[in-house]
């Protein structure tokens, strides 16, 4: 049994999450809302992973932008560090979201 | 890339069609904010309110919502998708809600599809099962044209809230 916490643990959380990311993209390429997009089942269970996603999801967002948002705010219970006239621009709330995580001191 | 078969499988309409891939792909905006001219933001009535949306128009994926996204920028509805001299039109597809957008521009229609590429094609080749059908037409006078005088003060009534949304 891997013990929670511990460096196996996060491999295994690592893999699970790259293979969600990559069913993810592969299900919602054609997607044309947020919602549809936000609402596939292998973001949902990334939305599962509860806090311990959140510095992978970074990780992600920090090699290019994409739709991490809604899962960003879901898991942090409702954090949004984006102002409201950056909202729909990637690069932007990206960039914000990059610095909360570092103002936390997420590894990412 | 996207490709032109990945295309025609997911619209079988576009077969035998004349229509071309103009960019590659992009997730940074979507087929509503590239119909606005747009292509910094994402454009969505979507319920977490992280997406650009005009504060005017209703948060829903409704017609009614849609046309009133459009109408901060300038449009008014209008009968149908034909070309007219010194205006551009958009047309809202729609299937049970609003699901996607495409503009006229010279003669043709260009949309943003989903994530993906921006492809010029025939207006009708989009229509079925992914996006429904092209179901309200709306115009707004091309920049710089005779028309375009009314349309700005149109613009100006009803609250152009985006600057970018008419840099093409």
């Amino acid at each position: 049994m891997v013990k929670a916490g511990s460096a196996e643990a996060e491999v295994q959380l690592a893999k699970r999450f790259k293979k969600l990311v990559r069913e993810w993209h592969s299900k919602t390429a054609f997607a044309a809302t947020i919602v549809d997009i936000a609402t596939a089942p292998p973001y949902q269970m990334i939305i599962g992973m509860g806090p311990d996603a959140i510095p992978l999801i970074l990780k992600e967002l920090k090699k290019e932008p994409d739709h991490w948002f809604w899962a960003l705010k879901a898991i942090t219970g409702g954090e949004d560090p984006v102002p409201e006239s950056d909202r729909g621009n990637m690069v932007k709330m990206r960039r914000a979201w990059i610095n909360w995580g570092k103002k936390r001191r997420y590894d990412i | 890339m996207t490709s032109e078969a990945d295309l025609e499988s997911r619209f079988p309409g576009l077969k035998g069609t004349e229509y071309r891939i103009t960019s590659k792909d992009d997730k940074k905006y979507n087929c509503i904010a590239w119909a606005a001219g747009d292509n910094k933001r994402w454009w969505e009535p979507e319920p977490m309110r992280q997406y650009y949306w005009p504060r005017l128009a209703p948060l829903c994926r409704s017609l009614e919502a849609h046309m009133k996204a459009f109408e901060t920028i300038g449009y008014a509805q209008c009968e149908d998708g034909k070309p007219e001299e010194s205006f551009e039109k958009i047309a809202i597809f729609f299937q049970g809600k609003a699901i996607h957008a495409a503009r006229e521009h010279d003669g043709a229609w260009t949309s943003k599809i989903g994530e993906l590429v921006d492809i010029r094609h025939e207006l009708h080749a989009l229509a079925g099962a992914e996006y429904g059908l092209p179901t309200i037409f709306m115009k707004r006078p091309i920049r710089g044209s005779r028309a375009s005088a009314s349309g700005a003060s149109r613009a100006s009534e009803t609250g152009n809230e985006t600057a970018s949304a008419s840099k093409r």
